[in-house]
Parts: structure tokens; C-alpha cells; sequence
């Protein structure tokens, strides 16, 4: 892993491994947050601290309200209740999504959002805030946002040869593949300078090199001292890359703690097995073998058994990603309306 | 059948004061829709108020020429807040909704009887538009023009400033849309959500844009009304919106040169359809019963009409669109 740590990131002894434990330094806090959709409660969370500096991953089975709850974090969608701070500032509970980019929390969409018809470096440089040239009147005098366009560009060009889509830079976003999609939001997303940085299965549809390469640039990110939170199924990648793990069932948070500790987690397993009880688990397959090895990393050597899991944990995916754009549908709604 | 009096006709036709205020108006369409994905099916909404700005601020209040067109904008402005207030938050198809509805409401307001003695009902408003010919460097009672292509003298005044504003707001569209403020735009078009996750006020930029968009539409309107030296309700009627559309999407959506040319390209195709009609029936190529009296004019639609399916059938595009980018929308 990274050698480079950011300073201010402590490491995860000694902080209490319960739903809504206490972090000694949150860059955001939620209190009692519900979202209710009919007779529903999509989300339901008493209490939670984001630790900066951290990669928090957020796992839960399909339908746990990671998303909705990603939404009313990110005033895409209004709580019924609660309250939020960043970097201790109180949220008024309906705030437009804008608002809060612009306070440096920044997101990506499980279903990608690539501006379709911009070209690649065009998405990039619609990130960076507060541009001269986004104002009526100085927009139509070019010298005078020029200058800053031109660093601008040098910027998005830099940070699309860091996530090696430089040869895509001047075709139009809607040419990129699924993965490259997610790759571009993410990147694009950066040229924001959020402190917060919040990605909703990046990983999803990507290929296993491609994913490692992306998980390298999130603790990358963490390194130069950003704050993440992730949803994520693959709990490979959870082990790989988050310092704390949030479990979502049923909109409740019902627990925290290291990637470790929560693979050991008896409630975890059951939420899990609740929700999926005809399907053999990724989650509790790798979490048995993560155990034999001890806490390594899995980079496991070929394995009969465990190949054909795989197998079984991919098919699982494929039908998550049919639920998400059911999910998806109704989410836009609840955010447009 | 005499092609020359077919030619020119088109030529006029594609030069006419007329085309010169579809293509303003359509710039305006294209800043709506080609660039922020705003559906507005009112467009002609803008246009009349605007006019009815200028006529009843001189009429009834005796205000000069330049102060009118203010006035007339201005109009156009608050238009634009009405509509976008309630509807800019929601989804695309309400704005489509209330701009529709919103310009026939403008024009039974205005053409009432209650309202005659301030709007002059359905006759409109007359007689207003003295003040700004008298700028006019033409003699009207001469013709102007090349070979047998003549225009007289005001008619030359009006077809200039309409072509000058013209291409004046088709550079300042692309001006604007060349700058960051309308790579906001773009993205809005795109995906609103994408941009508000980026700090964009998709809302504010929205509303610049309907702002934008129906003060264009308010200056054709200007144009048309000063040019006819009269407003008239009816002149201001729904298909007046969609042939504007017509003349956007023949050109190709959000494409700059593309409201010019379509607009003069929808007018040369109609005059076309229209004269080669008389002309045959004139010659006897075509029956003169399937001509006669209201049918000829419906019929010279159902011409256009079916180049415009052919057209999308073969070249949805349109003509400066490019199909590669259009196809994109859909993946
Ligand atoms: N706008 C909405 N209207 C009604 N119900 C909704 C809406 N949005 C989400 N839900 C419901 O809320 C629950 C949580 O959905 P959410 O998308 O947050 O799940 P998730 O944890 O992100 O799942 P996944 O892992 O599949 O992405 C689901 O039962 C979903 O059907
Ligand atoms: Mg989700």
C-alpha cells in the first residue's frame, strides 16, 4: 500500500467499533436522518461520524438505502428529518446539491453521469468552480477568462494522463465505455478540490485492472489528504483500500468498524444471508478466506473452490446492476421533484 | 412555366423581413433547446409580447422609438421569470407545457374585447411604427435590389435591419456559447444533475438561458410588428412557434449558423412549393381544381411537410448537425 500517508490521518485503534461511535475528528456528522418513501424508511440513521482523512467504505446488501442515504447527504434529496455537519458547520436540511459542491463535497453517481455530447476534456474542465467565465457578461469577453481557462486545461490534461485517459481527451464523453465513464466522472469530480469526496460503486462494471488502477487513485487521493466515502459490494476492494467499514441494512446503520472486524461481524452476516438466502455470498466466502490468510490482502493463490465462487459472485453482480437502474429510476424522481 | 418569376420569388421569399425574424427567433430556440435542452413550445409568446410592448408604449404612452424597444425587451424579460419561476425546478416537459399555453393566453389577452381600448382587440394596434422609419436611408417609393430582385425603399430598410440583428445575436450566441458560461449550458443539456454534483446553479442557468432565449424571441417580434407597422393578434398564433422550430431543426440543433440558414432555407422551400404549384396549374400540368382557392395553400404545406419527413428520415441531423454526435444522445 501507500508509504506517502497525509498526516492527519490516525489510524483506526482505539476507536469504538459500534454503529454511530464517536471519531475524534469528523468531517461530517448525521443525526437522526430519515427518508421515508411511503411506507418505507429507505433510511433511518441515528447517528454517524465520517473520520477525515479516511476512506470510509459504506457496504450493504441491494435496496439498503446507501444510495437514497448518499442523496440526502449530497441535498440531491430532502430528508424527512435530521441533520448534517461538514467540517462542523450545521446543513440546513434542504440545500441544493450545488451548495454543497461548492463547500467541497463533491459525488459520482452509481448510474454514471457522463455529459454525453462534450468531449472528454470539456467534462473535465466543467469541474473546477467559481470560473470567470461562467458569468454572463465576462463570458463574452474572452481575455478575460482566458488565462485561467488555459490553467485550467493544463490541470484537466494532467489529471487525464494520471487516470490514463489522455488518447480519449477530445472524444465526445457518450464514445467512453462504461468503465472509462466511471473513470472520467471520478477524475472530473476531482477537478472540483472537494474535501469530501463521496463515489457510489465506482468500481461497478469495471475490469479487475482497471479497478485495481482506480483503487490506487482513490488512496492516492487520501494521501493528498481527502476524505472518502465509498459504497461498495466487492469486499475485496473494501479490504484493499477503507480504513472503516459502515454497514447499511434496511436503512439502519448497524455496524461499524475495521474491514476486519466487520468480516467477523455476526450481524453483518445475517443482514447479508437476510437478503440473499438462495445465493451463495461473496461477502462471507471472502471474508472466510481472508481470515485464513490472516489479514492479508487477498492476491490468493488459484483455488478450485474458490474460482467457482466467483463465479457465483458474479452472477449476483450482473443482477444487482439490473436492480440499480430500477433504484435509479425512482431516485431521479424523488431528486427532480 | 416561368422559372424565372419561380427563382425570384424564392429569393425573396429566403431574404424576406419574414425570414430574417424566424432566424432571430430561432436563435433564440437554439439558445432554449440546441444549447440547454429547454423545451419551449411558446416561442412566438415571446414575440408578441414583446411587440405589444413597443405598440402600446407609443400609443398609449407616447413613448419614443428607442425607450419602446426597451420596454418591448423588458417585456420579454418578465415573460421569461414568469414562466421559468414556477417551472424551471421541475422536469422539461412542464416548462414545454406552460410556454404553450402561456402564448395562446397572451394572445386571447390581447385581442379581447375588455382589453380593445388598450390593445385594440383583434385589429390590434396600428400606426406605431412612424418613428422608426423615419431612420430610413431608403426612398420608399423606389425600388432596390439586383436584376428583377426589387424591393422598395422600406421594405430594403427593415429586410437590412432584420439581417444585421441577425447575425448580430447569432455572434453573440456564439460568443457565449464558446465560453465557460456555455459549457454550463451544455452540461445542463446533458445531464442537469451531473452539473449541479459540480457546483452548478442549474437552476440560475436555466433561467439565463430562458432570459436569453425569449429576449431574442421578443426581437424578432419587434422586427415583425415594426416591419408590418402593425401588431395583430392572430399574426402571433402557435404555428408561428413551430414553424420556428421547423427552421431550427432543418438547420440542425445547436449549431450556430443553423437558425439563418433554416430560416431562410424554410422560406425559399415554401415560396418554391407555392410557385411551382401556381405555375403548373397555370400550365395545366395540374388540374386547376386541386388548387383552387384555400386547398392550394394547404397543399404547398403538405409539400413541405413531406420534404421535412424526408428530411428526418434521411438527415435527422439536420443540415449542419453531425448525425455521429446526435446518435450519442440515445446510448
Ligand atoms: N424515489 C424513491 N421512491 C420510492 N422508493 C425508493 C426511492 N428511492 C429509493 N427507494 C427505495 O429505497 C430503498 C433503498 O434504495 P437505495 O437505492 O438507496 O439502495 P442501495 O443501498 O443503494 O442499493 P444498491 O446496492 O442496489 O444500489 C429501496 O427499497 C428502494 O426501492
Ligand atoms: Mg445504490
Amino acid at each position: 500500500m501507500t508509504t506517502t500517508d497525509h498526516p492527519g490521518r490516525i489510524p483506526t485503534d482505539g476507536i469504538e467499533a459500534v454503529p454511530g461511535s464517536s471519531k475524534p475528528d469528523p468531517i461530517l456528522e448525521v443525526d437522526t436522518m430519515v427518508r421515508q418513501f411511503g411506507g418505507l424508511r429507505a433510511v433511518d440513521v441515528e447517528h454517524l461520524e465520517i473520520q477525515r482523512h479516511w476512506i470510509t467504505a459504506l457496504i450493504g446488501p441491494n435496496g439498503a438505502g446507501k444510495t437514497t442515504f448518499f442523496n440526502l447527504l449530497t441535498g440531491f434529496d430532502t430528508p424527512n428529518e435530521g441533520a448534517v455537519e461538514f467540517n462542523g458547520e450545521a446543513m440546513p436540511r434542504r440545500i441544493s446539491p450545488n451548495k454543497l459542491a461548492r463547500q467541497g463535497m463533491v459525488r459520482t453517481f452509481q448510474l454514471t453521469k457522463s455529459l454525453t455530447r462534450l468531449p472528454v476534456i470539456e467534462n473535465m474542465k466543467l469541474g473546477v468552480k467559481e470560473q470567470r467565465g461562467e458569468r454572463f457578461l465576462p463570458a463574452l469577453i474572452k481575455p478575460l477568462w482566458n488565462e485561467q481557462e488555459e490553467s485550467i486545461e493544463e490541470r484537466a490534461d494532467k489529471l487525464l494522463v494520471r487516470f490514463k485517459m489522455d488518447h480519449m481527451r477530445d472524444e465526445f464523453a457518450g464514445t467512453l465505455s462504461g468503465g472509462q465513464r466511471k473513470l472520467l466522472e471520478m477524475a472530473r469530480s476531482l477537478m472540483t478540490d472537494p474535501e469530501l469526496v463521496m463515489l457510489d460503486e465506482p468500481t461497478a462494471g469495471v475490469n479487475p485492472a482497471l479497478t485495481q488502477s482506480l483503487l490506487q487513485h482513490v488512496t492516492g487521493l487520501r494521501d493528498e489528504g481527502m476524505t472518502i466515502i465509498f459504497v461498495e459490494h466487492d469486499m475485496d476492494v473494501v479490504h484493499e483500500i477503507a480504513d472503516w467499514v459502515v454497514v447499511m441494512a434496511e436503512g439502519k446503520i448497524i455496524a461499524e468498524g475495521t474491514p476486519d472486524a466487520i468480516s467477523k461481524n455476526e450481524a453483518v452476516v445475517d443482514a447479508y444471508l437476510g437478503s440473499h438466502h438462495d445465493s451463495d455470498l461473496t461477502f462471507d466466502d471472502e471474508g472466510d478466506v481472508i481470515r485464513g490468510d490472516e489479514g492479508q490482502p487477498v492476491h490468493d493463490e488459484p483455488d478450485v473452490v474458490h474460482d467457482d465462487e466467483r463465479e457465483v459472485a458474479h452472477d449476483d453482480e450482473r443482477d444487482v446492476a439490473h436492480d440499480h437502474r430500477a433504484d435509479d429510476a425512482h431516485n431521479e424522481d424523488g431528486a427532480t421533484t | 412555366m416561368d422559372w424565372e418569376v419561380i427563382f425570384r420569388n424564392a429569393i425573396l421569399a429566403g431574404i424576406s423581413r419574414e425570414a430574417a425574424v424566424y432566424a432571430i427567433a430561432a436563435v433564440g430556440l437554439n439558445v432554449h433547446f440546441g444549447y440547454t435542452g429547454l423545451l419551449n413550445f411558446g416561442q412566438v409568446g415571446f414575440m408578441s409580447i414583446s411587440a405589444y410592448g413597443v405598440g402600446i408604449s407609443i400609443t398609449q404612452y407616447g413613448a419614443p422609438v428607442w425607450l419602446a424597444f426597451i420596454i418591448g425587451l423588458l417585456a420579454a424579460v418578465f415573460l421569461a421569470l414568469l414562466l421559468g419561476v414556477p417551472t424551471l425546478r421541475l422536469r422539461a416537459d412542464y416548462l414545454a407545457i406552460v410556454t404553450i399555453a402561456a402564448s395562446e393566453i397572451i394572445r386571447l389577452t390581447f385581442r379581447s374585447v375588455a382589453l380593445t381600448d388598450w390593445s385594440g382587440g383583434s385589429n390590434g394596434i396600428n400606426g406605431f411604427a412612424d418613428g422608426f422609419y423615419v431612420w430610413n436611408p431608403f426612398d420608399p417609393s423606389v425600388a432596390y435590389g439586383f436584376g428583377s430582385v426589387k424591393v422598395f425603399g422600406n421594405q430594403a430598410y427593415i429586410i437590412i435591419v432584420g439581417w444585421t440583428l441577425a447575425v448580430l445575436v447569432t455572434l453573440l450566441v456564439w460568443l457565449l456559447m464558446r465560453s465557460p458560461w456555455g459549457r454550463v449550458l451544455k452540461s445542463i443539456r446533458e445531464d442537469e444533475d451531473a452539473a449541479r454534483a459540480l457546483g452548478k446553479n442549474a437552476y440560475w442557468y436555466k433561467m439565463q438561458s430562458l432570459i436569453l432565449g425569449g429576449v431574442l424571441g421578443g426581437l424578432a417580434g419587434i422586427v415583425l410588428s415594426v416591419g408590418q407597422s402593425t401588431v395583430q393578434p392572430d399574426v402571433y398564433s402557435p404555428p408561428v412557434t413551430f414553424f420556428i422550430w421547423t427552421a431550427l431543426i432543418l438547420g440542425g440543433v445547436g449549431r450556430i449558423w443553423s437558425p439563418i440558414f433554416g430560416a431562410v432555407a424554410f422560406w425559399m422551400i415554401l415560396s418554391l412549393a407555392n410557385n411551382v404549384l401556381d405555375q403548373a396549374t397555370q400550365a395545366g400540368i395540374v388540374p386547376a381544381a386541386v388548387t383552387a382557392g384555400v386547398r392550394g395553400g394547404s397543399i404547398r404545406f403538405m409539400i413541405v411537410g413531406l420534404g421535412l419527413m424526408l428530411l428526418m428520415a434521411f438527415r435527422p441531423q439536420g443540415v449542419f448537425g453531425d448525425r455521429n454526435e446526435m446518435m450519442l444522445a440515445d446510448r
